[in-house]
């Protein structure tokens, strides 16, 4: 999955709640699950920018080893 | 070596009047090696250390932190009685291929040093002619560069203002890229939790 097809999902949750087609209790679990995404992204960047001012060679998002 | 430079030095008045600090640096360092090449030694260390001296004095602003990483990168070493005495080198137990390395280990290998390799090794040393004033400087500055981000070999360029390294560069835009993206996605989700908010209340209300 894309950037684009998240913020289009999300834009699709948004639309969807305000038609009345989705509950803002499953609205809810979603805004969950898009913030433990962009945690996630933003970690990556966070260890991609500081392996570069190591001088070390950065991996690509996703690539992370977690264990 | 520039054009300027090469019309200059068939002058032998003008050898060093108008050449870059690159080129200065290629020429001395290529008559060290025509010298020791007919000694037959592939490093003199005396010798170069003389000429090193009077490269970095013309042309560094900090001679003396110049002329210490040249000499560093270039190591010791000498031939006697027939075999090879390499004391140390800098950079010799890491595992990166490194131009310095490469010198250090064709100097061992094969008991020479071929002039093109020594001239890429010599890059590093160039490129502390970056700590050299503005003012003092009139010409843009080339000089090859081992990336530590992406470990290849790339020319970086000094217009004036400092050194820039394309590759690096690249890399750091595609994080800013990624980041504005992520800032993005953070806004839509803000905007999503708005919405919810404002809808519960609407029910809440219609629920009254």
């Amino acid at each position: 999955m894309k950037a684009k097809d998240l913020r289009k999902k999300l834009i699709n949750v948004i639309d969807a709640i305000q038609n009345g087609d989705l509950s803002p209790s499953d609205g809810r679990n979603i805004v969950g699950a898009a913030n433990q995404i962009n945690l996630s992204v933003q970690n990556e960047l966070k260890l991609m920018k500081l392996s570069m001012e190591a001088g070390k060679k950065a991996k690509a998002i996703g690539e992370m080893t977690i264990v | 070596m520039s054009a300027l430079f090469y019309k200059a030095n068939q002058d032998p008045r003008n050898r060093y009047a108008y050449c870059k600090p690159i080129d200065m640096v290629h020429l001395v360092m290529s008559k060290v090696m025509k010298r020791a090449s007919r000694m037959g030694l592939a490093l003199w260390r005396d010798d170069v250390e003389r000429h090193a001296t009077k490269v970095c004095k013309r042309t560094s602003a900090h001679p003396s932190r110049t002329l210490r990483s040249f000499m560093d990168y270039m190591g010791y070493g000498r031939y006697k009685n027939n075999a090879w005495d390499i004391h140390s080198y800098q950079l010799e137990h890491e595992q990166e291929i490194h131009s310095s390395l490469i010198t250090g280990q064709v100097i061992k290998g094969k008991k020479e040093l071929k002039h093109d390799r020594f001239l890429m090794a010599m890059s590093d040393i160039i490129a502390d002619f970056r700590y050299t004033p503005y003012n003092t400087r009139r010409h843009t500055v080339t000089a090859l560069s081992c990336c530590h981000f992406c470990n290849k070999l790339f020319k970086t360029v000094n217009f004036g203002e400092g050194w820039t390294c394309k590759s690096c560069t690249a890399k750091e835009q595609h994080i800013r890229s990624n980041e504005l993206e992520l800032a993005e996605v953070n806004r839509l989700t803000h905007k999503l939790k708005r919405v919810i908010k404002d809808e519960s209340k609407r029910l809440e209300k219609e629920a009254y």
